[in-house]
Order: structure tokens, then sequence, then C-alpha cells
């Protein structure tokens, strides 16, 4: 159980950034394909990193 | 990018050829002529197969191999095909190279199985040239593959850059030059991401939360199918739009036709500047009522009211001074003067109580006299409002009137022109176009109320969407799991939103430059009359003036196709400008690319043929052009000669199935006979 505040779903505008800028790199390297097939995965992983 | 030297070994009907291509700047055409199936679109098909091991081909599409050589191969045996391509890339000399070995499997196997599969790329560096690591990422850097249907195309299909259907492939095309291709990416997989978090929060969530989601998720698949038919209703009513456009314009051939549909032209533009005129009148009624609409609606009461005070002064009831004891006996009898009731501890009463000991300059019932003449005064503020209303339901009437005469010219105009049983230079008669038209605009005028209720419910859906995505977003379920999977949808959309806003932002900053760049082009080319417009959702709009009027122009003409070249030359511009500007440019640094173009004269008329030829060369650094000699013959060659660095004929022998296979040379030199 956790204490459910305002603050549970707050998110930072420094996590936002972060995930933005990550996810563009992460495009960026597959730009080159037409199906970049796993980027979906990758995302998940960035969010589930920054967000805990 | 410059292109030098392309060469061929058994690729389709070509089997040991190569070609040239002109670096001369003032000189930039290369010319290939060939008749038709004579190798043009086998050279095309080179570049992409060379880049992207991609090959488009309508006949025989399996077969790559030339089939004189697996014809002469034995069985078992192996023969290669090789295309070699030698360029210039950022001051740094390639040689690119693909190579493809088929194995033969039976007598009359000409088709063979691949046994093997190469690619290479070597720069030069200091005079000798080195292997370059994971060749096939370095090609797709040099000339990304998004972009190639922008450099290398066949240019018969170029016009239909400007149909109804490619605002897809316009809005794509922008984009890819532009390097908003990762933003677009980013902020749909972004999309994908949220959702597989909301699945996650569903599955781990209370049954009330659960359901919530549920219904948004039906909220939200409405709102698909919505968009769904509201673009498809958008695009019957373009393709009804320029439908009436084409039929309006056969209709013009015709001196007495031409006359009527002008008259009916200024009737309409009349009838659709009263019809504006009745919305501003509407608008200003609606004005009237908010302001002074109460004045009649209160008049009995306000009548009402000086009476009751008029009568309540005269009886005496209104004393002529303000003492505190008539406050005290007000307060005791629980009723104000005006009826209300005075409850202790209540606003009004404390109102009340504190007059008591207030002086007041003037008499009670001196001043009951000026609320008397005050609520009077209201009586000539409804006359004002009854006459400024009457006045422009007077004047609203009027235009009505007007338009209503003007339909009915309109519907004269057209009975007229239905009587017309002369024909057009098409073979159809006036009357059965006219028809034709009345129906077609009927249509449009119902597909457009399809699109205004589909608009209302679209609306009416999002907000609702709205509606429950915060109720979900109130709800806090105690899992843990819950908690964080929603904190993570809701990073996820946050990033994606502030992403989609840069994304509209730099896609309208953008289009509006390629607009500027397009109409540039178009203005560069002899017929000042044609303008293009790349549209705020991306459609690339090809307009003509006629007169004082501007309509957009036909389907399949050589105008769409000078306007789409002028399009495509102008993303090439703008990838030099990037490059030249940006070297180092986050996403997308831009680049100098050759136009490849397969048959970009199509089956144009020689007018426009002529057009095109003269915007061709301007296009880009280097144009390579295929063309047969039928379309070469005449404007074209007039035009171009004087830019042709180099040409090529193709050489083609069909074969005769038995003993020789279709064979494609190429030469420097004309050949003798020639034919398409």
């Amino acid at each position: 159980m956790v204490n459910t505040t305002e603050d549970s779903l707050t998110v930072t505008s420094e996590q936002e950034k972060k995930i933005r800028e990550r996810v563009l790199k992460a495009e960026k390297e597959k730009l080159h394909l037409d199906l970049p097939r796993g980027i979906n995965d990758e995302i998940e992983a960035i969010v589930r990193e920054e967000i805990y | 990018m410059e292109i030098s030297k392309l060469e061929l070994q058994n690729f389709k009907q070509i089997q040991n050829e190569s070609i040239e291509f002109s670096q001369d700047p003032d000189n930039n055409v290369t010319v290939v002529h060939g008749a038709n199936g004579s190798g043009k679109t086998t050279l095309l098909n080179a570049f992409t197969w060379l880049f992207y091991d991609k090959v488009d081909f309508d006949a025989k599409p399996e077969r790559l191999i030339n089939e004189g050589t697996m014809a002469a191969a034995d069985v078992d045996s192996k023969a290669s095909v090789t295309v070699e391509l030698q360029f210039e890339h950022e001051g740094t000399s390639f040689i690119a190279t693909r190579e493809k070995t088929y194995q033969k499997q039976s007598e009359f196997d000409y088709d063979g199985i691949i046994t093997d599969s190469s690619v290479s790329l070597r720069r030069n560096v200091g005079g000798s040239w080195k292997t370059v690591n994971n060749p096939n990422n370095s090609l797709n850097q040099i000339l990304p593959e998004r972009l190639s249907s922008l450099f290398f195309f066949d240019g018969e299909d170029i016009s239909e850059l400007a149909g109804v259907d490619n605002q897809e492939r316009v809005q794509d095309a922008i984009q890819n030059i532009m390097g908003l291709t990762i933003l677009e990416r980013a902020v749909r997989h972004l999309g994908d991401v949220a959702s597989r978090f909301e699945d996650e929060v569903d599955e781990h969530a209370s049954d009330e939360l659960s359901a919530l989601i549920d219904q948004k998720r039906d909220i939200k698949s409405e709102i698909e199918g919505l968009q769904r038919d509201l673009k498809d209703t958008e695009r019957a009513i373009d393709e009804l739009t320029l439908e009436i456009q084409d039929v309006k314009q056969k209709i013009n051939q015709l001196g007495e036709s031409a006359e009527l549909q002008e008259t009916r032209d200024n009737f309409e533009a009349e009838k659709k500047e009263k019809e504006r005129k009745v919305q501003e009148t509407q608008a200003k009624i609606r004005q009237l009522i908010t302001d002074a609409g109460f004045a009649p609606m209160a008049m009995p009461l306000i009548k009402e009211t000086a009476d009751y005070l008029d009568q309540m002064r005269k009886d005496g009831l209104i004393p002529s001074e303000l003492s505190n004891s008539y406050i005290d006996a007000l307060l005791d009898s629980g009723t104000c003067l005006c009826g209300r009731p005075l409850e202790e501890e209540t606003l009004h009463y404390e109102q009340v109580a504190g007059m008591k000991g207030e002086v007041l300059e003037e008499g009670v019932e001196q001043n009951a006299m000026r609320i008397i003449g005050h609520l009077n005064d209201f009586s000539d503020r409804r006359n004002e409002f009854s006459s400024g209303v009457k006045k422009l339901l007077k004047e609203r009437k009027k235009v009505n009137d007007r338009i209503d005469e003007l339909e009915e010219s309109i519907d004269e105009v057209s009975s007229k022109l239905k009587d017309i049983d002369q024909t057009t230079e098409t073979g159809e008669s006036v009357g059965d176009l006219e028809r034709r038209r009345e129906s077609t605009v009927n249509d449009r005028g119902s597909r457009q109320r399809d699109k205004d209720n589909i608009e209302k419910k679209l609306k009416a859906k999002e907000s609702e969407l709205e509606g429950i995505t915060d109720e979900i977003e109130a709800k806090r379920d105690e899992q843990e799991e819950t908690l964080v999977a929603k904190r993570r949808q809701k990073a996820t959309e946050l990033a994606r939103n502030s992403l989609d806003t840069s994304f509209s932002d730099l896609k309208d900053q953008i289009r509006e430059r390629a607009n500027k760049e397009v109409e540039a082009k178009l203005n560069a080319i002899a017929n000042k009359q044609l303008t293009a417009e790349i549209t705020t959702d991306f459609k690339l709009k090809i307009w003509k003036s006629v007169g004082e009027q501007r309509v957009e122009v036909n389907k399949s003409t050589g105008e769409r196709q000078i306007a789409s070249l002028a399009f495509i030359g102008s993303l090439v511009k703008i990838a030099k400008q990037r490059y030249e500007s940006k070297p180092d440019a986050e996403y997308f640094s831009g680049g100098i690319y050759p136009l490849v173009m397969d048959s970009p004269f199509g089956a144009l008329d020689k007018y426009h043929r002529r057009e095109v030829s003269r915007v061709i060369p301007t296009l880009a650094n280097q144009v390579v052009v295929f063309a047969t000699d039928s379309q070469w013959e005449g404007p074209v060659e007039e035009e171009m000669s004087t830019r042709v660095g180099k040409q090529y004929w193709l050489d083609f022998d069909e074969g005769n199935e038995d003993s020789s296979y279709p064979l494609t040379r190429i030469k420097a030199e004309e050949p003798a006979i020639q034919s398409d």
C-alpha cells in the first residue's frame, strides 16, 4: 500500500524532458529503417527507467 | 552527392554497359533516349537496387539476372548481377557495388536461385580505396531511402502528387526533407507506449477504475472511426469540387453557354455576398438582444413596481424620513419594504439593520420618486430596442428577398443551359453537362452536411474523452502497481503532447517555406497564370487564373505535372540550403542530390512539354532524364539541348526466344534507326 497523495502522480518537467530527449535519440538511431522494429519496447524501457 | 558513372552487368536486359553522367554545372542534364520497353525503367531501378536492394518492375519482377546470360550458362553454373556507381559525396569519392550470384537449376531455368549476395562501399582516402564498414547503413545515410522517391521517380506519375489522394505523400515528402520524420515517429510511438501503460493500469486497477478505462477506450475508438469518416467525407467533397470545376470548364468551351455560366457565376457571387450580409445582420440582432433584450421582458414587472411604489408613496406608506424606529419596525415585522423576508443573520437583514443611524440628505419619499422616474426610463430603452430590432429585421428581410430573387435567376440560367443541345469538344451536350453539374453540386451539399454532422459528433466525443480522462486521473487506487503505471502513462503522454506541439509548429513553418519555394519555382516558368499552394492540411493545390477568378486546374493536365515538378524542385532546393547552412543539424543535415526521372514529359501536349523542359534543368544540380524519341523531339529538344552535357541511346534487341534474348546496349552515338 502506498500513500495516495497528489504527489504520487506528479511527473517533473525534468523527467519529462529526459524522456523526450532519450526517445528522440532512439528514434534517430532507427531513422533509416522503414519499420523501426523494437522501438516501442525501447521507449517503454526508457519510461520505466525514468519513472519508478 | 554527385553521380559520375554507372556500370551494369547482367542487370535485366543489360549485359555489360555503362553510363557517365554530366557533371558540368552549365550543362547539367544527362539524357538517355530509348524506345518504350528498351530499358529506361531498368536503369531507374538499377539505382534503387544498388542503394536499397529494391526494384519495381511490372514485368517478371522475379527475374533480375540477364536472360541471355542464364540461357548460355550450364546447369549448376553460376552467374552474377552487378551494379556499380561512382559518386562524390561531401568532397570524397565513393564506389558502391551490389552483386548477387545466381545458380542455374535446370536447362530452362532463366531465373536461377541466389547463392551469394553482397554490397560494398569504398571511399578514396589519399589516393587509395578503403572499404567502408556497414555499407548498407552508410549508403542509407548518404541518400536516405525515405527520400529516394523524391529523387528517383517515374515522371509520368509525378502529376499524382497534386491529386486528391496524395495529401499524405506531400506531407511525407516535406517531413522527410526537413528531418521531421523523427518527431512524427516519436509522437506516434509514444502514443503506442502510453496505451501499453494504460493496459498495465487496467491490469491492476479496481473494478471502478477498470470500467472507466474501458469506457475511455470505447470513446477513443469511436473518435478514430469518426476521424476516418471525416477524412473520407472531406476527400469526397474535394473530388466532387474538382468534378464540378471540370464540368464547368467544359461548359465554358461554347460561347453561349460560357456567357450563361458567367452570368450565373456573377449571381452566385452576389448571393454569397448577401448570405454574408444576412449573417452579419443576425450577429447584430443577437448583440442587441444581449445588450437590451431584457427591457421588453422586464417591462411589465418594472411597470408594476413603479405603480406599487407610487401607490405606497401616495398612501403615505413610505415615510418622509428614514428613522431608526422605522427600521426597527421593519426588522421586527420580519418583512422588508421590498417584500423579501428579513431573517436574522442573513445578509439582507444586516444591510437593513446597518441603515440605522444614517442620516439621509433627502427624504425617502424623494428617493422613492426618483426610483419611480428611473423605472420609467426603462420604457424608453424598450422602445429603442424594439425600433432597433425592427430595423434590422427589415434589413434582413430585404437581403433575404434578394437572395430568393438570385436563386430564381440561378435556376433560370440552369434551365437555359439544360436546354442547349450543342455539344462540346468531348461530345457531351451542354444540357447533359449542366444536369451533371447540378447533381454533383447536390451531392456535394449532402456530403457537406454529413461533414458538419461528423464534426459535431467528433467535438462531443472529444469533450467526453476529456471528461473521462480527468475522472481516471482523479481516481486514486491504492495499489502501488496501478499508481506507478499511471505515472508512467502520464509521463509518456506529457512527452508525446509536448513533441506533438513542436511537430505541428515546425510542420507549419516548413509548409510555409516550401510554399514560398514552390511559388518562386512556378513564377520562374513562363505561365504566370499558374499558382500552387500547399494547404494547411498538406494538399498540393494547383490554381489557374481565369479572368478575375481562380479555379483549380483540371485533373491530369500539364499544369499539375509542372506544379508537381516545381514542388520536387523546391524540396531539392530546401535540402541543399539546409546542407549549406547547417551541416551539423541535429536530425537531418540536408544534402545535395541529383534528380533521376523516367519520362517526365509523359503524355503532355507540346505546349506543356516546352514548359516542363524549361524547368527541369533548374530543378537540381544534376539531372538525368530518360525519354523516348517522340517525347524528346520538338519543344523538349529545343529547350533542353543547350543544357545537355551528355546523352545516350538505348539500342534494344528483343531477341527471338530461340537463339537470342532481350538485350539493351547503351550507346553514346545515336543509332541509325530509332523508334518508340
